[in-house]
Parts: structure tokens; sequence; C-alpha cells
């Protein structure tokens, strides 16, 4: 059963701060309504994985890391690699998150970062078989929350992206009946540099990228993710509130246009042949 | 594997037969259970689905209330038996995260405020899927808040829209959702001219997404009608006559 | 056979729909404001009293306002009193000051001795706020514990009809079906009778005037189901 939840208090005055300065076109972090905050991603950051990254956002700190085996592949997908993200809220990270089984939060989270990978075709699925309906590789990406400080759908998917980027595959040959791990390594080929873009409504005003606070005197957040080629491939609205059409369509223009910003910088060390 | 889909037949009908903003036949009743202070059942296209409430009632435990209004809990499940494959009675993750959405959509229409400590339990059981079951859940548990006689600012209907062949289409069926390119659950109350559902999967361009969007606004239009006309009937006299 | 006119329906409004304008009317019960439209919250009818404008909910549930006559169930007996279910959102509360006897002695006497789980009760709501429990009052006229009669029930928001204009349509009842009715405002009612007859047919009016509580004429209908003719 999904609760209503609970959202830790934030004081009347901090609510009215935040709206006042909004109000001004300004924030309590001194960003201006559509700024991003400062993005830092560190390629390579666990050794053991094979692609990972580090990705700070503001404060919020995520970290992913791509582990690649193999596995018999879905009956419906006989020829087609396996991708599953999970993502860890760390009790470590925020007073909020709580040990135990995965709570919606973290599996919203994690569907939103899957839809973003899979349906922007980032990765050639059926590129991933090695014998059809019996050996494919499977795709690990697990998403450690390390801290909370608003936004983690951004944040997970610039780093998701970022690991999946310098993923290096182990290479598999058949002999026989038996598959064996070669040596060999080769590089996972990164079709698409998807971002998301989340807003967090307050009243009838939006921010793009809100800080905790921000997004705990929200009504209502809508992340948009945006392909290179500026096609969108996942949009999801969460939390309660309405959003007219209108804002709608306003919200699909300003991701593009920000997409373009963003994509340049989270992905720049990717691009730039650094990876 | 590897055969072609035919999402469309040659003289360009989709494969249930119907056009692109059309949708599939839906009937609604309301008011269905005996014990549910409310509930509604709707059928569209294959979708069978049942919607009940229960509530307002004490929240307890009582670290779940709030002091300022009343909290909604809501379920939506598929039984066993409603896909092709069994599906594990026990709730998966797409479920579970559906159910969050599905509260999403109904709070901002429900007047929490009037009931604080209070609890509203909202449970939508799919017992036959078809594609677009998140949307006809909602349709349905909107009636059934109605039906219990909860105050809400206003009805609102859902409907998926989306692209299936390079086209854009209204109320997808279970095979354009499955083969079709871009799939766009949206829920809408034309009272307050708010969206409270929206999600999207698969490719579309913004101009695609612009033209499905307002394909969805008429479409939920529509189903806000035969909404109302369940609601009347539901509470209408049918006397025999003697 | 009736005439069109007795089976003409007074029109249903439904959440979300127009019922007024706000520059004109004061929004009254089941009724809010956007900007300058009013909107109906519940499925019900449209009244009009001077002007306010309300939605008489034609299904609800039952909140609590002190000063109402209620009948509740005692749930479960506590260390200070009882709870009871009076139908509504929360759980009423009765604690032994509020227990007409003079003197409880409870070493004696345990408090679910006095008043078992089960055991109906015809109460007055003494204190109620929609954030707390309501209190209830055993003392008074005509409170106390009934131990014999038949419960029935009927949808809160349709407790005025069943009463009607000072007591018009319940005093029909009462007079048709020779019977003493106690109504609760939370939808409870007692049939004040052994005969099984005399509460099949209250309860045929009741289930009457909850279904058709806006269809004109309910008060000949009733009249005439009372009389042993088919309405």
């Amino acid at each position: 059963m999904s609760i209503t939840e609970q959202r830790p208090i934030i004081s009347k005055l901090e609510q009215q701060e935040l709206r006042r300065l909004l109000a001004e076109n300004r924030r309590i972090d001194g960003r201006s309504p559509l700024q991003y905050r400062n993005i830092s991603v560190q390629l390579g950051y666990v050794e053991k994985a094979e692609g990972s990254a580090l990705v700070e956002l503001g404060n919020t700190k995520v970290l992913a890391a791509v582990k690649i085996g193999i596995a018999v592949p879905f009956a419906d997908t006989p020829n087609e690699g396996i991708l599953i993200v999970n993502a860890e809220l760390v009790p470590l990270a925020s007073p909020t998150f709580e040990p135990g089984p995965p709570s919606e939060e973290s599996i919203s989270l994690s569907r939103y970062v899957d839809r973003s990978i899979r349906e922007s075709k980032s990765i050639d699925l059926s590129s991933l078989c090695i014998v059809p309906g019996r050996s494919v590789y499977s795709l690990y990406v697990d998403l450690y929350i390390l801290d909370y400080d608003g936004n983690l759908i951004d944040a997970s998917v610039i780093a998701s992206v970022n690991a999946l980027g310098i993923t290096n595959m182990p290479r598999y040959v058949v002999e026989g009946q038996a598959i064996k791990k070669t040596d060999e390594y080769f590089k996972l080929e990164l079709k698409d540099h998807p971002v998301s873009l989340t807003y967090a409504f307050l009243d009838d005003k939006y921010v793009v990228d809100p800080c905790l606070s921000e997004e705990y005197a929200s009504d209502f957040t809508v992340s948009m993710t945006v392909k290179s080629d500026d096609r969108f491939c996942a949009i999801q609205k969460n939390g309660g509130g309405m959003i007219s059409p209108r804002r709608v369509i306003e919200l699909l223009d300003r991701s593009v246009e920000l997409g373009k910003e963003l994509r340049t910088v989270a992905y720049r060390q990717l691009t730039s042949g650094n990876g | 594997m590897g055969e072609k889909i035919v999402l469309f037949s040659e003289d360009g009908k989709r494969s249930d037969g119907r056009g692109l903003d059309e949708l599939r036949p839906i009937r609604i009743k309301v008011g269905v259970l005996s014990n549910a202070q409310g509930s509604a059942y709707i059928e569209q296209g294959k979708n069978k689905i049942l919607a009940a409430v229960y509530g307002p009632k004490e929240a307890l435990p009582k670290h779940i209330s709030l002091p300022d209004r009343c909290i909604l809990r809501c379920r939506y499940h598929m039984a066993p038996f409603s896909t092709t494959e069994r599906k594990s009675p026990a709730p998966s993750r797409r479920e579970i995260e559906l159910s969050m959405v599905l509260r999403n959509a109904l709070e901002p229409l429900v007047m929490t405020s009037l009931f604080p400590r209070t609890v509203i339990d909202i449970f939508i059981e799919v017992l036959q899927a078809d594609g677009g079951t998140r949307c006809a859940g909602l349709t349905a548990a909107v009636l059934a808040l109605a039906d219990a006689g909860i105050p809400l600012r206003g009805l609102a209907a859902a409907c998926a829209v989306g692209k299936a062949d390079g086209k854009i289409v209204v109320d997808l069926n279970d095979l354009e959702d499955k083969y079709g390119e871009a799939d766009m659950p949206v829920a809408y109350n034309p009272t307050l001219d708010g969206i409270t559902l929206l999600q999207m999967d698969g490719i579309m361009s913004k101009e695609e997404v612009e033209q499905a969007l307002s394909l969805a606004i008429t479409a939920t239009q529509k189903m806000h009608k035969m909404q109302v006309d369940a609601l009347r009937e539901r509470f209408s006299v049918q006397r025999r006559e003697v | 056979m009736r005439s069109n006119e007795q089976q003409r329906q007074r029109p249903i409004v439904v959440p979300g729909e127009y019922v007024g304008d706000s520059r004109f009317h004061i929004p009254g019960l089941n009724v809010y404001r956007l900007s300058d439209r009013m909107l109906a919250t519940t499925v019900g009818l449209v009244r009009t009293e001077g002007k306010r404008v309300d939605v008489v909910a034609l299904k609800s549930f039952y909140q609590p306002k002190v000063g109402d006559l209620v009948v509740g169930i005692v749930k479960e007996p506590g260390t200070a009193g009882w709870t009871v279910d009076i139908n509504s959102p929360f759980l009423a509360f009765l604690p032994l000051s509020e227990y007409p006897e003079k003197r409880i002695r409870l070493s004696r006497d345990s408090i679910g001795r006095i008043l078992e789980a089960g055991t109906v009760l015809i109460g007055l709501i003494k204190d109620a706020s929609i954030f707390s429990s309501p209190v209830l009052t055993l003392k008074g006229k005509g409170l106390g514990v009934v131990s014999n009669g038949f419960l029935l029930s009927i949808t809160a928001s349709k407790v005025p009809r069943l009463i009607g204009k000072k007591g018009s349509m319940l005093s029909t009842i009462e007079k048709g079906a020779n019977v003493k009715l106690t109504v609760g405002q939370n939808g409870r009612l007692i049939v004040h009778s052994e005969d099984l007859n005399v509460v099949m047919k209250v309860k045929e009016v009741i289930g009457m005037i909850e279904k058709e509580s806006h269809v004109y004429g309910l008060t000949e209908r009733v009249e005439a189901l009372l009389a042993g003719r088919r309405p």
C-alpha cells in the first residue's frame, strides 16, 4: 500500500523565504530559477566494478556502479542482454532513509532511471547476446545515494550514464556447451547521452534542480528525460498537486533548451575521450 | 520472434478496428460492492477493474496520521489471472510504483484538510488487464471516492496516449502498449484544468508529446462525461411499475 | 400508476459541477469557491436558502457535532470509560463521569461489566472537534442503554429527510406503523418494538427514503407504503 508520505517539517519562515525569494526570481542558495547546481563527475571511482561514477550535484552525492555478468535471457527477449537498475537509499545519507526492503521512493527512482536508459536506447541490448535463448550479458546498475540534498533523479541518471559510458565488458567465448570468461575486455558502446531535468513547483512558480528544502516545500515535481536528439524518452510527475497542460508544454521547451547545456557539462569527460 | 507485429491495417485502422483518436468501448458502473463505503467498476476494452474506498476512518497506528489533513492509502494490484502468464500475487516493483503514482494522482482531488488524523483506503484490483490499467483504475477510483461521499474538488479521468507505428494514438490497447514506440498515461481534471498523473516512456519528439497531450485532454473530457453519467445513474431511482 | 409529475427527479450534481456564482451567493455545505464559480464537492442535490447554496449529499458519513443525539455501540471498556462506535471516522469516548449511575464502585464493578462490548446506547455528543475524539454523555432525558428493539441504519445525510420539517416525516412513520422511533444523527435508528412485522415495514420505508429522497412526492409515497398500498 502506498501511504501519504510524512515530509520533515520545514519552518513556516523557511517556506515564506523560499516563496518570497522565488517571487523575485531568486533562490535560497543564490541560484536563479533555471540554474543548475555545479556538477562534478569522478569516473571509475570503484575499481572492482566494470564501470562506475561518483556524481556530486551540489551536496547531493550519487555513486553508480555497473557489474557485468552472464544470465539466461528473459523468455520474451531471447536475443537481448538484461539491464537491471537498482537504487539504494543508504541510511547514512538522510534521516529519512531507513534500512529495510526498498521503499517506494527507491523503486520509483530506479524505475525512472531504468526507463531513461532503456527507452533512450543508450544501450543496444541486442548486441549483448552470447548464445540466443541461453546466455546473454547482464548489466546491473547499482545506484548508491550517499548524500541527499534534493534531485536524486537527475543526479542518478547522470551517474548511471557516466558509469555505463566507461564500462568494460569481459569477453566470453563459447566452448561446446560451456561459456568461458576470457582476459579480454571490450568497451560497452553508449548510443546516447540522455539527461533528466527535474522541476519543483511551489504554487505557480517552478525551479529546476531543486535542493532538498525546495523539494520538501514543493507541491510536486516533474522530471523529463531528453535524448541527444532532443526527443523525450521519459516523463514523470511525482507527488500530489496538479499541473496545467500549458505548463507541461512550457516544460518541454525548457527541457530541450536546458538539456543541451546539462548534457555538455554532465558528460564532458565521456565525450572528450577521457573515459 | 522476429515477425513484424501489425499495429495498423491497410485502410489505416488500428488492430482493433478503431480510428486514431477513438476510445475503446467503456462501461462504468458505480456502487457495485456492498461493504465498501464507495465503489466502482470499469470495463475499457478487455480491462475489467474494480475500485473500492473505505473511510475516512481514524488513522492508526497514530504515527502515520497527519495533524492537519487526511492521509490516503492506495493499493493498485493485479490479480494472478489478469494476464496471459500467471502473475505472482505478491506486489511487484511495478505495482508498488503505480500504487504511489495513483495515490499522487488522487490526492489533489480530495479535500483532505476537512478530515485531519484520518485515513482513506483506496483499493484498485485489476481482474483482467488489456493495456492502460492504471488509467482505467484511476477513472474508477475517482468514482469510488465520489460514491463514498468524500468531498472532492472535482472528478478526474485518465487515458493513455502514445505512439504506435509513427502515429499518435489514443487509449492504447495491449498490443500498442507492448509494441508501440511510446506510452503516456495522463489523468486530467477538467474543472481545474489540472493534470494529476503524467508519465511517459518510449520516444517522442516535443511536438509529438504536445499532440499526444492534447488528444489525452480531449479523450479524458469524453470520459469525464461518462463518469458524470455513471454517478447520476447510481443515484437516480429506477422504480418498477406495478 | 403514478403520474409523470410524481416521478420527476430533482437534478443530481456531481463533484466539480457548477452550482452558482460566488458574486451573488455564499458557498454552504459541500460547496467550494473557485474565483467566481461555486462548485459542488459531493454527489447531491442543490438547495438554495437566501444567498446560501448547499449541496445536500446523497451519501455521506457522519461527522459529530455538539448536541447531536446518536445511537452508539460500545466497542471496548477502558480504564476511565468506554470507547463507542458512533458510525463516524473516530470512535467516541464515554467517560465514567458521564455514565448516569451515581455511585460506581470500581473495585467490585469492573467497567466491562457495567457496559459490555456490543451494548447499544442512545447518547448525546458533549464535545466534538475535527481534531479529537468526540465525547459522549448518557446523562439526560431519553438517553441510556437500549436493551430491547431493533437497530436500523440510513446514510447520515438523509437523517434530516427522515425526520422531516419539524419532525413531520418521523411522526408520519410513527403514526403509520404505530411505533416509537429514536433517530440518531449518525444514521442509526432504534425501532422500539418487539413486533417483527412492524420492523420490516419501517425498514421498507427507510429504504425508500434513502433511495428516493430526491424524487418529488416522497411523503405521499411513504404514506401509501405505510397504508399498505403499493406506491
